[in-house]
């Protein structure tokens, strides 16, 4: 088998450093030049054909879902090209077989679609349960542009408006309201969006609820990883041995009642941002202020504070979090949980990392955002299925 | 199952809050579909917010106020055809720096002597399907997907496509060195 094929196969996964790398290759070896030129001729020749010859791909969707949305789901305009382009999709179901691969995806794509809103927006008013959702690994991810960002700052107003309009039903309506909980169940991690946009994610076994209209504040019993999103309006979580109160952050609390204890504590771990800690005393002078990667325990008598291991302290959450953790550390880490080899090019060894990831994402799709952050190519060896991260 | 058919109401008569509340409330859903389609890239981001922008300019188009999930999907359901379509774009744009060819200075370029038809002709069906997914925008572990098989053994496939199209090259280019009376 010629090894020429080899790159233009992995042409998918090649960053821009990998095809100058090629380019340069090509200046020295005349078969390499001569594939990759005959392949650019065939892939122009090939995506030619397909831009005369497939219907668009609106067009496609729409003779896709044909049988699956009514009438009054299409625009006028979009009646009218149907109509216009049977003939045209006859022709390219007739000369590309491969159009029939697309429209079943296509009707893929609308069956994880409604499975998406079902599961989404299936709770009630005020909670969001996201089994396939995000705590989003967005620390990971370079800044979008100006106008994403002015998008989503849109949305973020969104958001506000949406609990106040939602407060304001409710107030008006039903009065007094009971206690919302929310459960996981015992072996169950489960994740959870509040209605201002903060996650959570629930450690097995435990109960987050409020009192009536949901207002950044929270009781826990359990365990459970908060990525709580920013707001001059503070965040309170309120356990047996305190409160924690917060403006924008990530965090681990976790209630603890060991046997050997004759009263409960609580066990505050910080990842980013600050959180004040107090006492159920009132007492403000006791108050405590963490910083990042510090842990506070609170119990009556006081509250401990010591650095903290973040990925000891928070595996309860089945979370892999790193804070400008350097490469090397990243590869060691990742290799012994998931129990595989990881190369890591020497460029890389001393590039830090910050993301937080959810572990049941399994080691491939972690090292692939973990290359996209840092603008690496993920190679997986087929046979001895050693994964690569090269620069 | 939440009911947007009053929010959809009030937003088309241009109530801006009542609209807000919409996009606010479909947006966890878009992302975790595009996730679950194209994987957790930067590239969902701006699907999810390029669908939030067509509903936020189409809802009045929208003819039944209960059809809100249909109408988001359908959006949603362009956008990803509009990624597929635009996916291979910028890396297509790179490979004019493979121009010109200073080692093969003495060859003809390869528009000249390569028949891409009768390349393509000589590859079986199924690989065909293949190459021609691959350039409509998919990737091969999405084509595994849509055709039943696994990653590894649609780039075994293509491979072998890749052998046989050059192996109709070769005698293409050998057609091509015969003295022209043998050609007629």
């Amino acid at each position: 088998m010629n090894y020429t094929f080899d790159h233009i196969i992995a042409l998918d996964h090649f960053s821009d450093a990998d095809l100058a790398s090629v380019k340069e290759a090509m200046s020295h070896d005349a078969e390499l030049n001569r594939a990759v030129r005959n392949w650019v001729h065939v892939s122009r020749h090939i995506q030619s054909s397909i831009q005369d010859s497939y219907p668009s791909g609106h067009l496609l969707v729409m003779y896709a879902l044909r049988n699956q949305l009514d009438r009054s789901d299409w625009t006028e305009a979009e009646l009218a090209e149907t109509v216009q382009s049977e003939d045209l999709i006859a022709n390219s179901l007739e000369r590309h077989p491969s159009i029939v691969r697309i429209l079943n995806r296509i009707e893929g794509d609308a069956v994880a679609f409604n499975s998406a809103w079902d599961e989404t927006l299936s709770s009630n008013i005020g909670q969001n349960d996201l089994k396939n959702g995000p705590l989003r690994d967005r620390s990971a991810l370079p800044l979008r542009s100006g106008t994403m960002r002015l998008v989503r700052f849109a949305v973020s107003v969104a958001a506000v408006i949406t609990l106040v309009t939602l407060s304001v039903l409710q107030l008006s309506n039903e009065p007094t309201l009971s206690p919302y909980v929310i459960e996981s169940m015992a072996g169950e991690v489960r994740s959870v969006t509040l209605d201002d946009g903060t996650t959570v994610r629930m450690g097995p076994s435990s109960t987050l609820s409020w009192e009536g209209d949901y207002q950044r504040s929270v009781t826990l019993s359990g365990a459970a990883y908060f990525d709580v999103v920013a707001s001059p309006q503070s965040f309170e979580i309120h356990t047996p041995a305190g409160i924690t109160t917060v403006l924008g952050t990530e965090f681990g609390v976790q209630t603890v009642t060991p046997s050997d204890l004759s009263e409960p504590e609580t066990i505050v771990t910080l990842v980013s941002g600050r959180v004040s800690l107090s006492l159920n005393d009132g007492d403000p002078s006791n108050d405590v202020v963490l910083t990042p990667g510090n842990q506070g325990v609170l119990t009556s008598k006081g509250i401990r504070v010591s650095g903290a291991n973040l990925l000891e302290a928070l595996s309860w959450s089945e979370l892999i979090i790193f804070r400008d953790t350097p490469m090397k550390e990243v590869k060691n880490l990742l290799s012994k949980r998931f129990e595989v080899t990881i190369e890591l090019s020497k460029t890389l060894d001393e590039s830090l990392l910050t993301g937080t990831f959810e572990q049941e994402r399994g080691v491939r799709e972690i090292l692939d955002i973990v290359a996209a952050a840092l603008g690496a190519t993920l190679k997986v060896d087929a046979e001895t299925g050693v994964y690569s991260l090269v620069k | 199952m939440q009911d947007f058919t009053d929010l959809v109401e009030r937003a088309k008569a241009g109530d801006e809050p009542a609209l807000s509340a919409i996009l606010t409330k479909i947006e966890p859903v878009l992302r975790s579909f595009f996730i679950s389609r194209i994987g957790r890239r930067m590239d969902v981001d701006d699907l999810v917010q390029n669908t939030l922008l067509r509903v936020h300019r189409g809802i009045g188009d929208l003819k039944d106020n209960t059809r809100l999930k249909a109408f988001a999907m359908k959006g949603a359901l362009y956008e990803l055809q509009d990624f597929y379509r635009g996916r291979y774009t910028p890396k297509e744009a790179l490979y004019d720096v493979f121009d010109p060819p200073h080692v093969m200075a003495n060859d003809s370029a390869p528009e000249d002597v390569l028949d891409v038809e009768h390349a393509l002709r000589s590859l079986s069906p199924k690989a065909r399907e293949i190459i021609e997914l691959r350039e409509y925008g998919y990737k091969y572990e999405e084509i595994a997907d849509m055709v039943g098989s696994s990653e590894a053994a649609i780039k075994m496939q293509v491979k072998r496509a890749f052998e046989r199209m050059k192996e109709a090259l070769l005698a293409f280019l050998l057609w091509m060195a015969l003295p022209a009376s043998l050609n007629t």
